[in-house]
């Protein structure tokens, strides 16, 4: 802590920089308009301006790495919102609240929320990040394969949220999620479900499916749509100021629900593995647990939008924690930036805040900077995004469907991929006729193999003895949750159905 | 477009995806065992999430078939629009098949023509309206982003 504080002057002074203030400029400019393209998530916007960063200093690229990846989780938003296309596969979650507030001629109130919750996010999380980085990589640590099954376990509990008013249909949707995700390695040697095909030998990406679950339903329904549909936003009508303001008041209201998501998304991201998209559905659920009216939840409600879009900002800050202070990289992004650190000659790990303490603290001061660029670049570009969702839907459909139709193609330049998300998004728009909820779908498929895989490791860990899930604390607590979970679910759902 | 029986609809669904699961635990026998005595090999999670799910799908199907048809839900209809439906699946899987015969330019050009021409009131706008939409995915995912495409004609005008 004296370290960094020792540092904080050199690095300010680094980063009042014009250049260095331009680099992060262009970094929030460029994670936003990367994030908003499906298939293009954090990882592949750092990888793509890898090369960029060839001629910058360690702190500079650090920032503008930095800069990119906050961005991008902001980003992957503003198409969730508005063509229910999640940008990243975080924003899986905002669509259930984001699109429907769009849908309702709230387009500009969703994005401002999803943006102030984001740099709140940011914001509140780097100063978690400078004051409790040191435990927190701690206890990141403690996470053996045990406790992530038992996160694992934990994750599916909550699936229950999505489910709603359909319990049974929410579990066949999340039968089709795990199947989903057991195509081809199997991890224990051999390969599953591929029937032949070199196609699946890889088994499905998550960025695949859930273009295929979320985005391809939503570009059917566009492709139904009709001359003076009357799901069109009426482009006569004026746009309605009051009922978009964002003000004070509003924020006040959200402050709870930002914190938790904060605090959700800081500590998810110091766990290696999870991720953002853990994090949004864990906030989520969360809020929806603390809310008064959770039966509001999925119909477009400013707490749906700032839970999950503050958690997934705030695992940035995060995610930094680990990566920088044990050199155990969080996330694919992270890894990438790991990589940009090692290749300036800089070694992630507990020596980098004695060694590198101005570095360290340029990061943190930068993921500051970062979030008022991101507020000034996010507010600009509201009104213009916006715009989108008055577009009427007949017109509007083609496009949105090439675009992901070409975003898919340029995750791995693969056209099979294009095939399997149009064949899943074929099949989740019949589920979604058949009033199925595809959303479990997306999060069964995120979480099978974070249990399977450490139920594996676990076990050879442990010479196939099953007792790790009592003896060891972490496991127990975390297993308790979910059981908790469970039942909190299942009396919810019972005081549901016994009310007239 | 279609007035499908929602009861109708959901009992063939519920049907057909436990003809899909029965199907997919007969493969799971192919799956190989586990390396070491005593530890789950590559079809235990498999057999263990499609008997779950096989569970409940007869759960669904259970219920459904419990509705009378005089029941609001049992009786309710929703209306499918087929030709939409069957035009959307089947111009990506032309375009991805056409993708490596006659190139992006093309194929991405005829797909926004043929979605766009029914859409708006002038050909020539529809027309107008493609070309620009695939120049402009020409040039943020080949030209910025770096995407590898399969191009016929498009890098010889048009290159950084």
């Amino acid at each position: 802590m004296n370290i960094l504080l020792h540092n904080f002057l050199p690095a300010l002074h680094a980063i009042g920089s014009p250049v260095t203030l331009f680099v992060m400029l262009l970094g929030v400019i460029v994670g936003i308009i990367l994030g908003a393209l499906p298939g293009f998530g954090g990882a592949q916007a750092l990888a793509l301006m890898f090369p960029f960063t060839f001629s910058m200093t360690p702190v500079n690229g650090a920032l503008f790495f930095v800069a990119i990846y906050a961005a991008a989780e902001y980003g992957g938003s503003i198409p969730a919102i508005l063509i229910r296309t999640p940008g990243t596969t975080a924003a899986a979650i905002t669509v259930l609240d984001g699109h429907p507030m769009a849908r309702a001629g709230k387009a500009s109130r969703a994005l401002k929320i999803s943006l102030y919750a984001g740099v709140f996010g940011s914001l509140v999380s780097s100063f978690i990040f400078l004051f409790a980085a040191t435990a927190l990589a701690w206890i990141g640590l403690q996470f053996g394969p045990s406790e992530m099954c038992a996160v694992g376990i934990f994750g599916l509990s909550i699936i229950g949220s999505f489910f709603g008013d359909n319990p049974v249909k929410g579990f066949v949707a999340t039968g089709i999620g795990l199947f989903l995700a057991m195509i081809g390695s199997s991890g224990f040697g051999g390969m599953r479900f591929t029937f032949g095909q070199a196609a699946l030998l890889d088994g499905m990406p998550l960025i695949v499916v859930i273009i295929g679950c979320l985005a391809m339903p939503e570009v059917f329904r566009l492709m139904s749509a009709r001359r003076g549909d009357d799901s069109d936003v009426d482009l006569s009508r004026p746009v309605d100021a009051k009922m978009n303001r964002v003000g004070f008041k509003l924020l006040g209201k959200l402050l709870p629900t930002l914190l938790r998501g904060t605090i959700i998304g800081t500590v998810v991201g110091a766990i290696p593995g999870p991720g953002a998209t853990v994090s949004s559905l864990l906030a989520y659920n969360e809020e929806k647990r603390f809310s008064k009216h959770p039966e509001k939840f999925g119909t477009g409600i400013d707490e749906g939008v700032a839970a999950p879009e503050s958690a997934n900002n705030a695992v940035v800050a995060g995610s930094l924690i680990p990566s920088l202070a044990l050199g155990v990289p969080g996330s694919g992004a992270i890894a990438i930036l790991l990589g940009l650190l090692i290749s300036k000659g800089i070694a992630p790990g507990p020596l980098l805040f004695q060694q590198n303490g101005s570095l360290v603290m340029a990061v943190f001061l930068g993921l500051i900077v970062t979030a008022v660029l991101l507020l000034i670049v996010g507010s600009v570009g509201v009104r213009v995004f916006a715009l989108v969702a008055r577009i009427p839907r007949r017109i509007l459909a083609p496009f949105v469907l090439m675009l992901l139709v070409i975003g898919t193609y340029s995750y791995q330049n693969y056209s099979a991929h294009v095939v399997m998300a149009i064949l899943l998004g074929a099949f989740a728009y019949w589920l979604e006729l058949m009033l199925m909820p595809v959303v479990p779908i997306v999060l069964a498929f995120v979480i099978e193999p974070i249990i399977e895989t450490n139920l594996n490791r676990a076990m050879v860990i442990h010479g196939g003895d099953l007792s790790f899930f009592i003896t060891r604390p972490i496991t127990v607590v975390i297993l308790l949750l979910a059981v908790a979970s469970l039942m909190l679910g299942f009396m919810r759902a019972r005081s549901a159905s016994t009310q007239p | 477009m279609l007035n499908l029986r929602r009861r109708a609809a959901e009992l063939a669904t519920a049907v057909l995806l436990i003809a899909a699961i029965v199907c997919l635990f007969v493969d799971t026998f192919s799956f190989p065992p586990s390396a070491t005595r005593g530890y789950p090999g590559a079809a235990f999670m498999p057999r263990v999430v499609l008997v779950c799910t096989a569970f409940v799908v007869v759960v669904w199907l259970i219920r459904t078939l419990g509705h009378k048809t005089k029941t609001p839900e049992g009786g309710e209809s929703f209306a499918f629009q087929y030709r939409a439906y069957i035009s959307t699946l089947g111009g990506v899987l032309a375009f991805v098949v056409a993708l490596d015969w006659v190139g992006f330019e093309i194929s991405c050009f005829a797909l926004f023509v043929a979605y766009l021409v029914p859409r708006v009131s002038s050909v020539w706008a529809a027309v107008l309206a493609s070309a620009l939409a695939t120049l402009v995915l020409y040039a943020v995912f080949v030209l910025i982003l770096g995407v590898s495409l399969p191009l016929l004609f498009l890098p010889e005008y048009v290159a950084l």
